[in-house]
């Protein structure tokens, strides 16, 4: 079911009007099935337009990237995606948006809509519309959205970015659960160090200008993750040096 | 890890106020007063329909300039008894009806097809732009020579008047579509039909709504127009055998036909519009 990802010398340049940015260089990066890897750096890194790539919305890339050794040129529906915003449409209830990308019609629909909606914990808000919907309410929604047509890879951009904390780290653990029973492939794009470590087996650190990998650190801790926990800090100031950030002020602050 | 569970207050919060909000249509209590309420909006025409009937009986209004509210009424009464007033309505409800589905129809077609087709936006655009600064109306004199006095020339007029809201108001529902909505579109490989259908059209339709609102309301004004200037049936016929017989109950019943007719038609329209767009969360008034 899962999927394995290869990104070889992945490089994008966007020409604007004050001339070309090079936005990611040199990205080699393999991906095993069923493989959670976080992509963390600040704006700017070009996990973004990375992540895009890997879906099939930027297909201007050079390079090659494979989905289960095939060319990536053009979404699929074998890759999901879920955005920072739920994007959800707001004319369909929460039953037609989690259903919105499923092929399957009749009983198997039903059956399949009525699962991914108790799985994110949205049962009995079956015919809420998207403005009904608190904003962890919704990104769940899009979770279920993202999951319906069986993806073998997740992608997820920035998904918890726009959540306040108390809902980000219940929709972290609520992602993290979905992922330990599903093992489906997921890339994590984040700005946020902990949340990168939390979650990923694998943290890939990204530098800007140009966007590019800097490191790539293996998280050997077991899940479920305790971010008080010594190793957990050392992960954290790890990566933090790889920003220039380690002198203590700047981690403090952080 | 302890304060990590899952159900929350917040999404409590929020699913009872769903809940409410699905009810309230529920209690008879609750429709009683929605009815009061919607009748409210008629407290003001009752009033100056009673100004008008004392300042009549007072002699402050002569009646061979303004007949009291009883006179109109027992008029259209008559007329509505022998016969008279269904024919004009039909005909000009009919005319209505054809012109705006002519050319509100070609304005939804053609400012669609601008809308999704840069393309089509160049060769069109900038056409019907330049055309929408004609007045209308001020076509009247030539359609009738071009088309004669039949219904062809009112139907045009209406049609005319029906095709610029719908063109500018479907175009630019179209352009405001929601880039990102569109990508999840083709994130789940919508073809370009499907992608019509369930992103493009349900987001563009508050736009429409509101070009079927605006087009009725300038078609029925080409209407009163194309029927002043020559009509052997309709409301604006009524009004000019009103005035050559100087019949004033006859033209303020007219008056009176027009702005109920196009008020039932609005209202129709308008259920339909909260029928199609209960979706929406937009800011009802405080």
């Amino acid at each position: 079911m899962s999927i394995g990802l290869t990104m070889m010398d992945v490089g994008r340049t966007f020409e604007g009007p004050s001339g070309s940015v090079v936005a990611l260089q040199d990205v080699d990066l393999t991906i095993a099935p069923g493989e959670l890897v976080s992509l963390v750096g600040p704006s700017g890194c070009g996990k973004s337009t990375l992540l895009r790539s890997v879906a099939g919305l930027d297909t201007e890339y050079t390079g090659v990237i494979l989905a289960d050794g095939e060319p990536v040129r053009g979404p699929d529906l074998t890759r999901g995606i879920i955005f920072q915003e739920p994007r959800l449409f707001p004319w369909l209830n929460l039953w037609d948006n989690v259903g919105f990308g499923l092929r399957a019609s009749g009983s198997a629909r039903t059956h399949r809509i009525g699962e991914l909606i108790s799985l994110v914990g949205l049962s009995g808000f079956e015919k809420a519309y998207s403005h009904q919907l608190s904003g962890g309410m919704a990104q769940r929604a899009a979770i279920a959205r993202a999951l319906a047509p069986s993806p073998g890879v997740l992608l997820l951009d920035e998904p918890f970015g726009a959540l306040d904390a108390f809902t980000r780290m219940r929709l972290q653990d609520a992602f993290q659960e979905i992922w330990l029973a599903q093992r489906t492939t997921a890339i994590l794009v984040t700005h946020d160090i902990e949340e990168a470590i939390d979650l990923g087996q694998r943290v890939v650190v990204m530098t800007p200008r140009p966007g590019r990998i800097r490191r790539v650190i293996d998280i050997d801790l077991p899940y479920p993750r305790d971010r008080g926990s010594e190793r957990f800090a050392a992960y954290r100031r790890e990566i933090l040096g790889e920003f220039d950030l380690s002198h203590a002020g700047a981690a403090h602050a952080v | 890890m302890a304060v990590r569970a899952r159900s929350t207050i917040a999404d409590a919060a929020v699913s009872a106020r769903a809940t409410t909000r699905s009810r309230q249509a529920g209690s008879i209590g609750q429709r009683l007063r929605q009815v009061a309420l919607g009748l409210s909006g008629f407290i003001l025409p009752a009033l100056l329909i009673l100004a008008w009937h004392l300042a009549s009986v007072s002699g402050y209004i002569k009646p061979y300039l303004l007949p009291p509210p009883s006179t109109v009424v027992t008029t259209l009464w008559e007329i509505t008894l022998n016969g008279v007033l269904f024919k004009h309505v039909q005909a000009s409800v009919t005319r209505w009806a054809v012109g705006f589905v002519l050319g509100g129809g070609l304005g939804l077609l053609l400012g669609s097809w601008v809308g999704l087709s840069r393309g089509a936006e160049r060769t069109l655009d900038t056409s019907v732009q330049m055309l929408r600064t004609v007045p209308f109306l001020a076509m009247a004199p030539l359609l009738i020579i071009w088309l004669g006095l039949d219904e062809a020339p009112k139907i045009t007029l209406v049609g005319l008047a029906a095709f610029f809201p719908l063109y500018i108001n479907t175009f630019a529902g179209i352009r405001n579509v929601d880039r990102k909505l569109i990508e999840v579109g083709r994130v789940y490989q919508l073809s370009s039909p499907e992608m019509l259908r369930r992103v493009i059209i349900p987001a563009a339709l508050p736009a429409v709504f509101t070009g079927v609102r605006y087009g009725l309301g300038v078609a029925w004004l080409a209407l009163v127009v194309a029927e002043l200037m020559g009509a052997t049936r309709g409301l604006g016929f009524m009004l000019v055998e009103g005035r050559e017989f100087v019949r004033i109950d006859i033209i303020v019943g007219g008056i009176i036909l027009f702005s109920l007719v196009g008020k039932i038609v609005d209202t129709f329209v308008r259920m339909l519009e909260s029928r199609f767009l209960r979706w929406r969360d937009t800011y009802a008034g405080g």
